[in-house]
């Protein structure tokens, strides 16, 4: 889990992110515990009220739970949950920019098309 | 809860104010960022609150007791700072041992751990230290000590970026499992600007700004985009600072940034190093 | 303020034990050849004076070091104070005992006149007050003890204001201090007062300043508890001043 410091996203929600990444790529799988916020802030070198604000966050959607004296764990389900999340947030986050991008370069839409369908090619 | 208030000090040497009307709060468990340049006043604001140092005016109060010649109201505070008040001929073993005398809490265990991660020689004198490993005995010392309140003046002074990045992990572990109040005061402002929750900027012996990090943060942005569009965009808007580069300007914002951007100019958060020096140029 | 002093009687102990054990060493050594050695004559004295100029000379020493690591450790300077005031007490009562027991050991072996019997020197009563010879030993010994420890402790004191001025001294004037004190107070002044300038202007100003002296210290009636009076008073100004120069010290 990379963190930026100097991008324009708060701490706490790149933290938030990296812990949803790592949700959707298995590294932290559902029922298995997550570093502990000492871990997070220690590690990223952070103020552990910003790891806590960003654990919280998933806290809320249900990502994670806390378990009394042991620990924060990744919820069931929480695959599923993120998955559809982020394909609400799709359009918002990749094709507006997207097609911003390609009207400054005077790029088509069937350009762009045929550039997606040669992406799921390779 | 505990706090310290810092109501109204002023002081001065000769013909410097050093510091003018000062009014603080130190809360507890929290880490505070007292920033400010070479000379504006932070290390005499940390010794006047600590001891060290008299106002000339105003009062230093922890749960409302004056700090000022109070041993018991001292007991719940530690300054680590350059000066090296240390007998000539102790050793940094003698020094913890002492440390334990004075202040009950001390952890022995906690130093000696320390001691070994950073390898300091325990049986050296102070004195002889380098300037790095000395303000790594310091450091080990404030952080083993245990007091509700710590003030640590220029707590990685001389330290390799080894030792920087493990004085920051040991600081931020402790104050993960035992929170305290810690002030850093410090010149490397990028290194602590993800670890501080409350930011006091001081210039010139005076107190410019006192609030939360996210905030500071939150009421400012940066705007960058060609010269033209981005004067007559600053016209109705509170400028700290800006930066030219040819055609190309750039302009530190306080304020809420407006969700609709002339097209060209670009926004970007400000960091808190940035806003920093815009903040303290003396030139304004 | 407990924990300060321990720190400080540990320091001074090492101090104090060092300099007993020279002055030990030289005794014995002297008393053994003196008691061997019957045509031999060593005499031995001024302990009482090397023991006052040891308390003059750690009080100098120890303060900068002492009021520092107590700043440091929160310590405020109304405890510093404190402290040391027990300190000095303490350290001039060793430094009496001393002497005391030197010279035991010198009339055991000889090495001090043979008439005097043990317990019998007053040494300061003998040279200041000899009226005052024809008293009772057991008060003698106290009044000689306690006048003996007064010196002791005002020395170390005196000791303590030259550190404490020093220290309390913008750094810029501290070497001028450190030149000018020991000239104008051991070299200037009394030639100042003994010259012909002052004695003119003011004659008889010398005489008149030696007898309110003698006569407060009860020298001038052989009163050795005038003596001790005086002293404790002037102990107690001193403490008064040293304690003014300290509140405003700034530890930086």
């Amino acid at each position: 889990m990379k963190l930026d410091l100097d991008q324009d996203k708060p701490i706490f929600i790149q933290i938030a992110e990296g812990i949803e990444d790592g949700i959707l790529t298995g590294a932290f799988p559902e029922e298995s515990q997550i570093p502990s916020i000492t871990e997070f802030s220690v590690t990223y070198k952070i103020n552990p009220a910003t790891a806590l604000k960003g654990i919280n966050l998933l806290v809320d959607e249900g990502i994670v739970f806390k378990k009394r004296g042991v620990g924060m764990f990744v919820a069931d389900g929480a695959v599923r949950k993120l998955q559809k999340k982020r394909q609400d947030q799709f359009y918002d986050n990749y094709i507006s920019k997207l097609v911003d991008e390609a009207k400054r370069l005077g790029i088509t839409s069937e350009e762009i098309i045929a550039m997606i369908e040669r992406g799921f090619v390779q | 809860m505990s706090r310290i208030e810092v109501n109204d000090v002023s002081k001065a040497f000769k013909n410097t104010q050093a510091l003018s009307h000062v009014n603080l709060q130190f809360e507890e468990h929290t880490i505070y960022g007292l920033l400010g340049r070479n000379g504006a006043g932070k290390s005499t604001l940390l010794n006047i609150i600590n001891n060290r140092l008299f106002p000339d005016s105003g009062t230093i109060t922890l749960d409302g007791c004056s700090l000022m010649e109070n041993s018991t109201a001292l007991a719940s505070c530690f300054l680590a700072n350059e000066n090296n008040l240390y007998p000539e001929s102790m050793t940094v073993k003698s020094a913890f041992k002492w440390s334990r005398e004075f202040y009950p809490d001390f952890d022995m265990d906690y130093a000696n751990e320390l001691s070994r991660l950073f390898e300091l020689p325990v049986k050296k004198k102070i004195k002889s230290l380098s300037t790095g490993y000395q303000s790594i005995f310091r450091d080990i010392v404030a952080l083993s000590v245990n007091v509700p309140f710590v003030f640590l003046d220029e707590p990685v002074l001389g330290l390799d970026a080894y030792h920087r990045d493990l004085f920051y992990k040991i600081l931020i572990e402790k104050y993960a499992e035992h929170p305290f109040t810690a002030v850093i005061s410090t010149h490397l402002i990028e290194e602590v600007a993800n670890i501080i929750e409350q930011v006091i900027v001081i210039k010139k012996g005076e107190i410019i700004r006192n609030e939360s990090l996210e905030s500071l943060l939150e009421n400012g942005y940066c705007i960058s985009g060609p010269a033209s569009q981005i004067d007559s965009y600053i016209r109705s808007h509170d400028v700290i600072g800006i930066d030219t580069l040819g055609g190309l300007k750039s302009a530190y914002i306080t304020g809420i940034p407006d969700p609709d951007l002339p097209d060209g100019l670009e926004i970007s958060r400000m960091d808190l190093q940035k806003l920093f020096i815009q903040l303290t140029d003396t030139a304004r | 303020m407990r924990k300060l002093l321990k720190f400080q009687l540990k320091d001074l102990i090492i101090s104090y034990s060092v300099f007993a054990g020279i002055i030990f060493l030289l005794t014995i050594c002297s008393g053994t050849i003196s008691f061997i050695y019957e045509d031999v004559n060593i005499s031995l004295n001024g302990t009482g004076i090397t023991c006052a100029i040891f308390c003059l000379a750690v009080g100098i020493g120890m303060y900068k070091e002492h009021c520092q690591m107590a700043v440091l450790n929160s310590i405020s300077r109304k405890d510093f104070f404190k402290s040391t005031a027990c300190v000095t007490v303490i350290i001039s009562f060793l430094c009496t005992l001393l002497d005391l027991v030197i010279l035991f050991i010198s009339q055991m072996t000889g090495l001090i006149s043979a008439d005097s019997t043990p317990l019998n020197t007053f040494s300061i009563i003998q040279t200041f007050y000899p009226g005052a010879m024809k008293s009772h030993p057991a008060a003698l010994t106290a009044a000689n003890f306690l006048l003996a420890l007064l010196i002791n402790e005002l020395l170390f004191s005196v000791g303590i204001l030259i550190a404490g001025i020093y220290c309390r001294l913008p750094k810029k004037f501290r070497t001028l201090y450190c030149i000018a004190l020991p000239v104008i107070g051991l070299g200037v002044s009394p030639v100042f007062l003994v010259s012909t300038a002052v004695t003119s202007v003011y004659p008889g100003f010398i005489s008149r300043l030696i007898d309110i002296f003698l006569a407060v210290m009860g020298i001038s009636s052989n009163n050795p508890f005038l003596g001790i009076l005086t002293l404790t008073a002037i102990s107690l100004v001193m403490a008064g001043i040293c304690y003014q120069v300290l509140r405003k010290t700034e530890i930086v």
